[in-house]
């Protein structure tokens, strides 16, 4: 736990935890909140395991099987569409 | 068909942008749908609808989040009112600051140092999958889009056609409620204790 009159205080770091891990925060607020956390082990604890947490969903969810003939079904719809419109523009 | 419309189709424009963005799509849709075949089935109608649409697309702006938009339309207008989704059972608040201690105590020297990994790797992809799936869908849509695509928050609030301080409060809930379902799955696995 840290107070000091030019850094934020721990609370005020962890009002900007969800922004500042989502990249949405401004630059100066990232680096008042990146000082906050160079000088607190335990909110840097608490940042670095929300960060980890949503990089480590991410990088399970992006996992997922994509069916091999997805595009080829994709293209098949489109140049069905693509030659009803042919049709309808030609009677 | 002829050969000459067909080609003109695969090397269109449209279809060059839409095949860089199909697998992302898919996963989105599989998400919204939490099945395979409706996902495939909403991509497809998805990109119809976007290849008629296409003369609307502003060129030059972000073709993935114009694309989301109309899949997730076409979401809310064939599939979401179909699907009577169970009751969402809402789950004990558990603290981040517990959570890391729990975990702490169990990580070995051996092991790094990584709380949020150790919890994460222990669930397989379908574990967290369903964790998802298990969200108030206001927080679902909202965490879909937010952990399987690379988008800001105005980004998802213009696919949304919500505010983008909603966009943002969701994010935050469902990223929490997300939380506490993988450590209760975690628990429940036996890959825990606390």
């Amino acid at each position: 736990m840290m107070n000091n009159d030019d850094c934020l205080s721990c609370e005020e770091a962890l009002q900007r935890l969800d922004d500042y891990v989502d990249r949405e925060l401004s630059s100066t607020d990232v680096e008042e909140v990146k000082g906050h956390l160079d000088a607190c082990k335990g909110c840097s604890q608490h940042f670095t395991f929300e960060q980890r947490i949503v990089e480590e969903v991410r990088t399970k969810l992006v996992r997922l099987d994509i069916p091999n003939d997805l595009r080829e079904k994709v293209l098949s719809r489109l140049a069905g569409e693509s030659h009803s419109s042919d049709t309808t523009r030609n009677t | 068909m002829s050969v000459a419309s067909h080609e003109n189709t695969l090397e269109s424009p449209f279809t060059a942008l839409l095949e860089g963005i199909l697998d992302p799509a898919y996963r989105t849709a599989y998400h919204l749908t939490n099945n395979k075949d409706d996902a495939e089935e909403l991509v497809q109608e998805a990109s119809l609808a976007a290849f008629r649409a296409f003369h609307r697309f502003e060129r030059g702006t972000n073709f993935k989040a114009w694309f989301l938009t109309i899949l997730r339309n076409r979401f809310i207008s064939d599939y979401r009112k179909q699907k009577r989704r169970p009751a969402v059972v809402e789950l004990d608040e558990i603290s981040d600051e517990f959570m890391w201690n729990v975990v702490s105590h169990q990580i070995d020297s051996g092991e790094s140092a990584d709380p949020a990994r150790y919890i994460v790797d222990r669930l397989d992809t379908e574990q967290v999958i369903t964790a998802l799936a298990a969200l108030p869908d206001e927080f679902r849509e909202v965490c879909t889009l937010y952990f399987t695509q690379d988008l800001q928050y105005q980004e998802i609030s213009d696919i949304l056609d919500v505010p983008i301080g909603t966009v943002r409060s969701r994010i935050h809930r469902g990223r929490r409620l997300l939380k506490q379902r993988l450590w209760r799955l975690a628990e429940d696995h036996g890959l825990l204790t606390s």
